[in-house]
């Protein structure tokens, strides 16, 4: 049985005798033995562990913001994102690596079906698929034209026609070697 | 209050030391621990969540005891402080789990039952499911009156607010509590 003060008392006989009736049977919430004891101890461990937490932040001078990054991705860390990451980078690898062996293939072949082709054909493909060419391939495909040009294996008419159409842009020692 | 300012003023000098300041808040807490822990209760009504809220609050006026200012009580201070942490755990407790008001007092008559640290009967409960209806300010003067018995003045001084408004504050707590018993 609980005695509130006179005032309360007072004031709670005209207000509420409900409430009195209540106050007067007591408190209802209780507290574990020797609380407010062990209270003290938790509050102090509490203030040591955030002390400590601070300290090991602060025993990496310059490396703060760093380590706040790699906080941030800490979950690459945790096994099934890490397996998962390495699964796609090893998919990633091997895709590559395929798609470099198929273009390696499909480029000799091109190069060994061209090489069974005559000048003429080729002269006509390029004349039919000229928009396909930038200028620098065409350039390249007609210095090597003129490189393999073997003047002994031309007539004399077609030597005459070459001579014409090109005299201006012959050296010396090629006008020699024609005459 | 004016017995303890003494007190206050040598505990809050031992606090100002690097070398005594340990001993000085295990003083304050000695002194004010006792009242501080049931207003929280009141609040929270479990043992668990006050001693959580009291603890976080405590270690939050140990870190900032060098800003109190000393324009108020060292009490007056901590009170703020407390009752400031045990309204954003209430505001989140509140966001997590009810809609309404019906399962506000569910919830409440639930976490009673399974406090360990709760004796009361069904009559106890409902009138811990009365005060939640309590908007935050009357049901903290209806908690420092009829469970603290704090006279009109020291709860003047407390809170900062005129005797007269505080009574009132009080009265229409009461019979808001009383319309819910008899609904």
């Amino acid at each position: 049985m609980e005695r509130p003060d006179d005032d309360l008392r007072k004031e709670l006989e005209e207000l509420s005798p409900h409430l009195l009736k209540l106050k007067e049977q007591g408190e209802a919430f209780r507290l574990p033995d020797h609380y407010f004891q062990t209270l003290q101890a938790q509050v102090f461990e509490k203030i040591q562990a955030e002390e400590s937490a601070v300290g090991s932040r602060q025993a990496l001078p310059g490396s703060n913001w760093f380590n706040q990054i790699m906080e941030q991705f800490q979950w690459l860390t945790q096994p099934r994102w890490a397996l998962s990451l390495a699964t796609v980078a090893l998919l990633i690898t091997v895709g590559i690596g395929w798609m470099y062996q198929q273009s390696q293939a499909t480029s000799q072949n091109l190069n060994t079906e061209l090489a069974k082709l005559d000048q003429q054909t080729l002269d006509a493909y390029i004349q039919d698929n000229l928009h396909e060419f930038d200028t620098e391939t065409l350039m390249e495909f007609a210095s090597k034209k003129d490189s393999q040009l073997n003047f002994e294996e031309m007539n004399p008419e077609e030597l005459n026609q070459y001579f014409d159409e090109n005299l201006q842009e012959l050296d010396e020692e090629t006008i020699k070697e024609l005459l | 209050m004016q017995q303890t300012k003494t007190s206050d003023e040598q505990i809050l000098g031992l606090m100002r030391n690097p070398v005594t300041l340990e001993r000085g808040f295990r003083l304050l807490m000695d002194a004010y621990q006792d009242r501080l822990y049931w207003q929280v209760r009141r609040m929270v009504t479990d043992h668990e969540d006050a001693n959580d809220v009291l603890q976080n609050a405590l270690v939050k006026v140990f870190r900032n005891i060098t800003q109190f200012e000393g324009k108020s009580g060292i009490y007056t201070w901590m009170y703020r402080i407390v009752t400031n942490e045990a309204i954003t755990f209430l505001n989140q407790r509140n966001r997590r789990s009810a809609t309404s008001i019906d399962d506000a007092n569910i919830n409440l008559a639930n976490r009673l039952h399974a406090d360990s640290y709760f004796d009361g009967d069904e009559v106890q409960i409902r009138l811990q499911q009365a005060l939640q209806t309590l908007p935050e300010r009357q049901k903290e003067v209806f908690n420092l009156r009829y469970y603290e018995e704090m006279s009109y003045e020291e709860m003047s001084q407390l809170l900062n607010t005129t005797v007269g408004s505080l009574k009132a504050s009080f009265h229409h707590a009461v019979k808001k509590v009383e319309q819910f018993f008899a609904a």
